[in-house]
């Protein structure tokens, strides 16, 4: 096993570029997976710890960008962010626990592609764009658009997530649930976040599909204010937007069902068509 | 100071300062120079043929030492020992299987060790694990209980033609005459299924073969150091004296780490005297989750016959019990769950049915409650449904059954697990039962809270369950009390200790009789070369059994205190009086200090009078001719979120007996961990396999236990009934937070839920919840 620890970004492209390399920021996902994954130990890691100007927090006047290397905890200690981007520290303080938010990064959340992330659905929601940094320049996706199916995503070999970007807007309405095994420590099996700016809305959910993904069909029942007179009338939409499986964890129809009734119950006072 | 000034009270823990600044020594702290590491190859079947095992390619890694696997073993491969033979129950049907230190020629469960790789580290020994070639033919897997049973299931043990490894009948009056004359009879299936005991520190081993002196040393997180070191003296054809067993600090046992005689435990020291070299092997959490063994699924068909006040007449109870693929401990869980579902109940009538039966899964011993929390759940669960068809309230039906302080001794008529009578020692379950019901405010809440709650839309409920727990059972325990020249005390004693308190509890006993301080009284547990005689701590026996040993050997070093200060003092024993360390003369300040008397009694110049014993030291055994009956009750109320059915709990109370206390603070520390075992088994943990034998959530990541933010805060309060059949008056309470939990939970969430759902099953969760809704739903 070889591990590489460049110093600058360009440095760490470079790397990149001349071979495959696994990236590790946190190793909380990375090393979590490690016995099950017999080739883990022939691959060879590029440990991006040591990078410097990776790990930040810029405030612009448009938008707010994360480093590469920023940490759950980064974020969830910031008054400025907790005010302008509750949700970041809402889903940031429900990750794992304490120890995980110190080292588990946005961008390791991201990169890692699992549906049941729960930072990457509150960055979803707030339009979060991954500015992808390589020896060939910055490539910027729209985090919604960034994954392709299960643990596929638009992140190629030689790219490390560089930054991430969240536009800075004003929000009337914004909301995160997670719904897990037990208080602590577990993984998501229904997740949701909710945002609205401009008489828009965003739905992102998570463990319901292969990808974490925004919900057309509901989005479009909250913006064209289509009545709603209990959970079971959500229920088609989520069915068109997302695909739930049974697993360990839960069932499909706990899922479908109960997170009709989160989204009903929390819009109920929200949304003047929801009955 | 009273008479027992530390026997009662509250002290801190003598072994906390070590634990809590991290000083306390577990076996992995140990470290022996020229330590090998060993890692094991396991059966990735469930079931199957094994063909052959290629370990060339390993053997020639570098830093790889030696690799073992059946056919190297020579002799030394054979059977392990029945560990609990069954009791005389006449008609009882017993198929042994034990255990094999290293698969030969079929795999039965996943995880079964397969070989045994020694390096230089534990990285080399896991990296030469991949070297090796393993060529196993599957076979057709037993998974279900009653698909073990179908006649044309595959049989797992050919030698025995059968999967049942056992059928118990025990029977008390005429069940069926009783039925009879029922005004109700009730009957439902259940299941209760259990899991893994989570301890925190998993298992591990380091020996130590001394070739010079011939000896060898095991450092084992075994519960039993001292059944280990024979077994193993026996087995590597060595003297005890050549052996010692050191079970240090230990991070939970739980019942798995009891004198279980794993493979890992027999094949490292044998290994190290090969090699003559220490070796160490460490479990890792995945591991322990199919090499460790578990609990798990019971099948319970069950009725229980009542009068029309609700006077229980008889139970009949029909159950299944899974033993996992060997059964080296025999039928204690099932019976157990046969013996502990009478409860605190008059039943005059009873049938027990059960059979075990072989599955391809992890073996099956006992777990904290090891299988009384599963009859508990088939007894409680009947109460409740009973009541409710006659329309009794819950608290009232269990009063009217309750057994009564004149009618102990209480003969059940039937064997327990140690294979005396199951005979009630004492209790008085009604101040209990009461006292729960006022703590939780059982009226207030039924009249008022819930149904101002239920007009707001929420869901709350509320349970109260109860329970006895056989404890402090046989054989022996022993301890030796020897007061030193420094004036401190050493008590030793055979048991190994877990967490328990022992280095307190011991300590409390024996300091009131020498009165001395509790912090001068030095407990040595575990460690088979300071004590050689005793079984271990197991079966909620540790504060009975050993802790009256220590009683005992006090009383007697105390008499030859008082005999050699009486002559030093020149005063009658009956004017001297131990306090502080000292012996004094009462009404006096002539004095002197126990230190000096330690002096006296070994004297080195003089002659001393013929069969004189040198020193203030005695050793004692107590052995109960059975065990002693703890019982409780507990109560909760819970909040179920309509939205997504996750359960809070609200408020816990625990009322317990266990006899007189010797350290309350202790003992509410043990309850507070057996609840949240209880918690875990009842709404969290669940061993999750597919048909294929594959445990699918082996790891903390989807095995879920109950965090510090899932336990609530618990209120606690005693009862004190003493037992007859000990000098202090104690009864277990290892395991008692943990049974009733179960059957607490089932009442109080079908109390949330206005009796929308019945509850027949442990484990629940929000997914199990949502399904019970949906299914009665659709019912109606
Ligand atoms: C005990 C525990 C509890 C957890 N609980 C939760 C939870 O509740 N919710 C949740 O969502 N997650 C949870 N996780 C998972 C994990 O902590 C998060 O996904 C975390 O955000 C991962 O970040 P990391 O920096 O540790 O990633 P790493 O493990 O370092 O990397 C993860 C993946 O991302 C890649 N990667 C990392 N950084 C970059 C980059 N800059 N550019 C390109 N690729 C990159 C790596 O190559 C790897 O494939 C938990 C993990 C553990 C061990």
């Amino acid at each position: 096993m070889r591990v590489l620890m460049p110093d600058t970004l360009e440095e760490a492209y470079g790397m990149l570029a001349a071979e495959p390399l696994t990236p590790v920021a946190g190793g909380t996902d990375l090393l979590a997976h490690w016995p099950g994954n017999h080739d883990a130990r022939k691959r060879a890691y590029l440990d991006l710890s040591g990078v410097s100007g990776l790990r930040f927090m810029h405030w612009g006047d448009e938008a707010l960008t994360l480093g590469g290397l920023t940490t759950y905890s980064d974020v969830i200690w910031d008054s400025r962010v907790v005010e302008e981007f509750p949700l970041l520290a809402d889903a940031g303080g429900q990750v794992g626990s304490i120890q995980i938010q110190a080292r588990g990064t946005w961008a390791g959340n991201i990169a890692n592609g699992s549906p049941a992330a729960d930072g990457v659905p509150v960055l979803m929601a707030y339009d979060a764009v991954v500015v992808l940094g390589s020896e060939e320049g910055d490539q910027e996706v729209l985090l919604a658009d960034f994954y392709l199916g299960y643990k596929k995503m638009r992140l190629r070999a030689h790219q490390l997530i560089r930054a991430i970007r969240l536009p800075r807007r004003e929000y009337d309405f914004q909301r995160f649930v997670k719904v897990g095994a037990r208080n602590a420590q577990a993984i998501t099996k229904i997740g949701v976040a909710l945002t609205r700016s401009e008489e828009r809305w965003r739905v992102v959910v998570n463990s319901m599909a292969p990808t974490v993904r925004r919900c057309p069909a509901l989005e479009a029942m909250l913006d064209e204010d289509r009545p709603v007179s209990g959970p079971e009338d959500l229920l088609t939409a989520i069915r068109e937007d997302l695909a739930p499986i049974d697993d360990i964890r839960s069932t499909a129809a706990y899922r479908e069902k109960t997170l009709a009734r989160v989204l009903y119950f929390d819009l109920k006072g929200v949304c003047p068509s929801f009955a | 100071m009273g008479a027992h000034p530390h026997v009662g009270a509250g002290v801190l823990r003598n072994e906390d300062p070590q634990l809590l600044t991290g000083r306390a020594i577990f076996v992995d702290d140990v470290h022996l120079a020229g330590t090998l590491h060993a890692a094991f190859l396991r059966s990735d079947f469930a079931h199957g043929r094994l063909l052959s095992v290629d370990t060339s390619a390993a053997k020639r890694r570098e830093g790889v030492i030696a690799v073992y696997t059946a056919e190297d073993l020579g002799d030394y491969w054979c059977h392990g020992p029945l560990l609990v033979p069954p009791p005389p129950i006449a008609g009882l049907t017993f198929n042994t299987a034990t255990l094999v230190p290293l698969a030969r020629d079929r795999v039965v469960h996943v995880g079964e060790p397969i070989a045994v790789v020694v390096a230089e580290s534990r990285y080399i020994a896991e990296d030469a694990l991949e070297d090796i070639v393993v060529d196993i033919e599957p076979l057709p897997v037993v998974v279900g209980l009653e698909e073990a049973l179908a006649p044309d299931s595959p049989v797992i043990h050919e030698a025995l033609g059968t999967n049942v490894a056992a059928h118990v009948v025990q029977q008390k009056g005429d069940y069926e005459a009783a039925r009879g004359d029922a005004h109700t009879v009730v009957s439902r299936k259940f299941s209760y299924d259990r899991g893994v005991a989570g301890a925190i520190e998993n298992r591990g081993i380091l020996a130590d073969w001394n070739a010079r002196n011939e000896e060898l040393t095991v450092w084992d997180t075994t519960q039993a150091p001292i059944p280990i070191r024979n077994g193993l003296a026996e087995r590597l054809g060595l003297l005890q004296s050549q052996v010692r067993v050191v079970a240090p600090f230990l991070g939970g046992g739980f019942g798995p780490k009891m004198m279980m005689f794993y493979p890992e435990e027999l094949l490292i020291p044998w290994i190290s005297m090969r090699l003559e070299r220490p070796v160490k092997w460490i479990e890792d959490r995945a591991e322990s989750f199919f090499a460790t063994t578990n609990e798990r699924l019971q099948l319970h068909e069950a009725e229980l016959a009542v009068d029309s006040e609700g006077r229980i007449l008889g139970v009949k109870d029909v159950f299944l019990h899974d033993s996992g693929a060997y059964d080296p401990y025999g039928i204690t869980v099932p019976i157990n769950t046969q013996c502990t579902l009478l409860g605190p109940y008059r039943v005059p009538n009873y049938y027990s049915e059960f059979t075990a039966v072989f599955t391809n899964k992890t073996i099956v011993t006992p777990v904290r409650g090891a299988g009384r929390q599963h009859g508990v759940f088939v007894m409680e669960r009947l109460l409740d449904f009973a009541a409710k068809e006659l329309g009794i309230d819950r608290v009232e039906i269990r009063k009217r059954n309750f057994l009564t302080p004149d009618e102990f001794p209480h003969d059940h008529e039937i064997l327990f697990q140690d294979s005396a009578p199951l005979v009630y020692d004492s209790g008085d379950y009604l101040p209990a039962m009461e006292k729960a019901a006022e703590m939780i405010g059982y009226r207030k809440f039924l009249d008022e809270e819930q149904p101002k709650a239920r007009a707001e839309g929420r869901r709350l409920g509320l349970g109260i369950v109860s329970y006895v727990e056989g404890t402090g059972i046989g054989p022996y325990e022993g301890a030796r009390v020897s007061v030193e020249p420094s004036g401190k005390v050493q008590l030793a004693t055979g048991v190994g200790t877990q967490g328990q308190g022992h280095f307190t509890t011991f300590a409390q006993i024996v300091a009131d009789q020498l009165g001395v301080d509790v912090t001068d009284v030095h407990v040595v547990t575990g460690d088979t070369r300071e004590f050689s005689w005793g079984t271990g701590t197991f079966a909620s026996r540790g504060i009975v059994v050993a802790g009256s040993a220590c009683h005992e050997a006090a009383i007697v070093v105390r008499k030859r205190i008082l005999s050699v200060a009486s002559e030093a003092l020149e005063a009658a024993e009956d004017d001297l009086e131990l306090a502080d360390g000292v012996v004094r003369v009462k009404g006096s300040d002539l004095s002197i200090s126990l230190g000096e008397l330690a002096v006296r009694a070994n004297p080195l110049r003089g002659a001393v009078a013929a069969g004189a014993e040198p020193g203030l030291e005695a050793t004692s055994y107590f052995g109960p001719a059975r065990g002693t009956t703890a019982s409780g009750v507990h109560a909760m109320i819970v909040e179920i979120d309509p939205e997504t059915l996750e359960v809070s709990i609200q408020r816990y109370v625990v009322v317990h007996d266990c006899g007189r206390l010797v350290n309350p603070v202790i003992v509410d520390g043990q309850i507070h961990g057996g609840v949240a075992h209880g918690i875990g088994n009842a709404f969290f943990e669940e061993l999750v396999y597919d048909d294929q034998g594959q445990l699918l959530n082996a790891s903390f990541m989807d095995y879920l236990l109950p965090t510090a933010t899932d336990v609530p805060h618990m209120e606690v309060a005693h009862v004190e009934t003493p037992s007859p059949l000990n000098p202090l008056g104690v009864k277990g309470v290892g395991e008692a937070g943990a049974i009733p939990v179960g059957a607490l939970y089932a009442q109080a969430l079908e109390d949330a839920l206005q009796g929308a759902v019945e509850i027949r099953e442990i484990p629940l969760s929000p997914g199990r919840l949502f399904d019970l809704v949906q299914d009665a739903e659709a019912d109606s």
